[in-house]
């Protein structure tokens, strides 16, 4: 009895030992980033390519069969530029210097996969150890502006499609204590537009390639939006107070599988 | 002598008569146009027309919400297939499309008719307003309207410069905004060929900064509604008879364009054709055109709130293009 009790304990602490919690949003207080906040390094993830993502597709034949149902989309899809994406940190370094922040933009891209991991494992601290950026970079903060998917979504339920598809949008913001390893700011942003009336106008799909683009500046907007001046609360109290009374902070609503950000730290 | 008298008399008599009947005549079919309210032919105080404007095919004209379908569409999940055997599956993957597309569909029209609630408020005033009142109206608001027939949907091709339209509406869910998407096709037609063209034009309006936007629509049986709305139909006519006339240049970059439509940002990809009045006239991905209000940002402050006088179309004249 007791041999079994072991095992079953066994059991749950192997499975519940790999379950991660979720990173939640961490508000933005005027603290973290005014002149008193130290030196801010601004940095960007390397920008994926506009691909094509089949959420529900979870089969391998599954996969294939959406594939190759949305091929020319996704042909097209490849042929997209990311636009004035890779200047969003100039212009999230604009926004800081005009609240009095002391503010370094990284030119390279930091690839957060290549950081080692942090033994911290609880809420509101990175995974992934950011302190070797102090040193290297001289900064006290790291701003770091994330995009993990870009292109578009169409969900899929085994072989079916379930939705049409549309553009999407899909990363995240924060801003780490690099003595601490801890978010002062965490914002995931997604966005996701349909095509205005029809979508399947192949080769080149105007009204879905118009919502990319839609989903490009709405995204900036929503990357920039913590920083506008009237945005941020001075304290985290009142930024606590803000984000409880304000719907509009609320990401968009997801219908996509578990790919988290804070995962891939 | 009296023979002769009498004579005269009856043919002055006749007269009288033929008179007074071609007068009691002119009199009723007078009367008759005035009091039809559909009739087949409009007659303009033009004493000779250079372009005609055809009746919409509805009587009414079209509003409707403004929908977003951003959220359409079911969610990603797991599907296991009752499969004994390859048949099987295949039958039980048909059958889930099937069943997907029509939850689609539906959603889609639930979705489009929550939106249509916001006509609510309306409901009288759209009910008592016809094409033939918005494209009288349009006229009077057209450049070159005083020169212009309103003709009938069933009527035939007329020599010359004929447009048709089919005006579809959107109100906005705030009510401050309202769109005209209007599906216009321009004939030019002689006795040598016919040159047809075609293309959506979408009209912005700019949107009102007043407190209660749903009431100044319908306060005194619609008119700033009726009046704006001939406004934009009047506006897409001649942004369409000059695009007709203009040659396309594709030499124009794309650029995503940041307009305003009530009191949100809305975003369009397109070629920059003409910036006055705090106004943009842009081209679209798809080739369409769009008259769209300014937003507030420093990349287009630019844009001048000056408006140049309207050149005026020749209107009337066959072109010549293929």
């Amino acid at each position: 009895m007791k041999i079994r009790l072991g095992i079953l304990l066994a059991v749950i602490s192997i499975f519940t030992a790999g379950c991660a919690q979720m990173q939640t949003p961490v508000s933005l207080t005027n603290d973290a980033i005014n002149s008193n906040s130290g030196r801010i390094g601004i940095a960007m993830t390397p920008l994926p390519k506009p691909d094509t993502y089949f959420p529900g597709a979870n089969c391998l034949l599954c996969i294939a069969a959406a594939s190759v149902a949305n091929s020319s989309l996704t042909a097209h899809a490849k042929t997209l530029p990311h636009e004035d994406l890779p200047n969003l940190k100039n212009e999230v370094a604009n926004l800081l210097r005009m609240k009095g922040a002391n503010v370094v933009v990284i030119a390279e891209e930091l690839d957060v996969l290549a950081l080692p991991s942090s033994e911290m494992r609880e809420l509101n601290y990175a995974r992934k150890d950011f302190s070797s950026l102090r040193q290297k970079h001289n900064i006290d903060k790291v701003l770091v502006l994330q995009i993990g998917e870009l292109g578009f979504v169409r969900n899929y339920s085994a072989y079916i499609p379930a939705s049409d598809p549309k553009s999407l949008l899909n990363g995240v913001g924060y801003i780490i204590d690099l003595k601490t390893n801890k978010y002062d700011w965490y914002q995931p942003i997604m966005i996701s537009k349909s095509a205005d009336r029809n979508w399947d106008e192949p080769p080149k799909f105007p009204g879905l390639t118009n919502a990319y683009f839609q989903t490009i500046e709405l995204g900036k907007d929503r990357f920039l939006q913590p920083f506008n001046a009237d945005a941020v609360p001075a304290t985290a109290a009142a930024a606590k107070l803000k984000e409880t009374g304000n719907p509009s902070t609320q990401t968009a609503k997801r219908s996509l599988p578990s790919i988290s950000m804070s995962d891939k730290q | 002598m009296i023979y002769i008298r009498r004579l005269r008399i009856t043919q002055a008599l006749l007269l009288g008569g033929i008179a007074i009947s071609l007068l009691l005549a002119s009199r009723t079919a007078i009367t008759a146009d005035i009091s039809s309210s559909q009739s087949v032919t409009e007659s303009m105080a033009v004493s000779k027309p250079t372009w005609f404007l055809r009746l919409p095919l509805d009587e009414r004209v079209t509003y409707q919400g403004k929908a977003n379908f951003d959220n359409a569409g079911n969610s990603s999940f797991n599907m296991l297939y009752p499969a004994p055997n390859a048949g099987g599956l295949l039958a039980a993957v048909i059958t889930h499309g099937i069943l997907n597309e029509s939850t689609k569909k539906t959603q889609k029209e639930q979705i489009q008719a929550d939106a249509d609630k916001v006509l609510l408020g309306y409901k009288a005033i759209l009910e008592n307003f016809s094409n033939l009142e918005l494209m009288k109206l349009a006229l009077q608001f057209h450049p070159l309207g005083d020169s212009a027939k309103l003709v009938d949907s069933s009527s035939e091709q007329k020599d010359g410069l004929l447009i048709e339209s089919k005006p579809v509406f959107s109100i906005a869910p705030d009510h401050r905004a309202i769109v005209l998407d209007n599906e216009i096709i321009i004939h030019r037609s002689s006795n040598t060929h016919e040159n047809v063209y075609r293309n959506t034009v979408t009209i912005v309006a700019s949107s009102n900064n007043v407190i209660d936007p749903q009431k100044h629509w319908i306060t005194n049986s619609g008119k700033e509604l009726k009046t704006e709305s001939a406004r934009l139909v009047a506006k897409s006519l001649d942004i369409a008879v000059r695009d007709s006339d203009a040659s396309k240049d594709s030499e124009i970059p794309f650029r995503t364009v940041r307009y305003r439509e009530g009191n949100i940002d809305k975003f369009e990809r397109a070629q920059i054709l003409d910036a006055q009045c705090g106004r943009l006239l842009i081209r679209t991905l798809r080739g369409s055109l769009m008259s769209v209000p300014v937003s507030n940002t420093a990349l287009q402050s630019s844009v001048s709130d000056k408006c140049n006088p309207a050149s005026i179309t020749q209107l009337g004249a066959t072109t010549g293009k293929p």
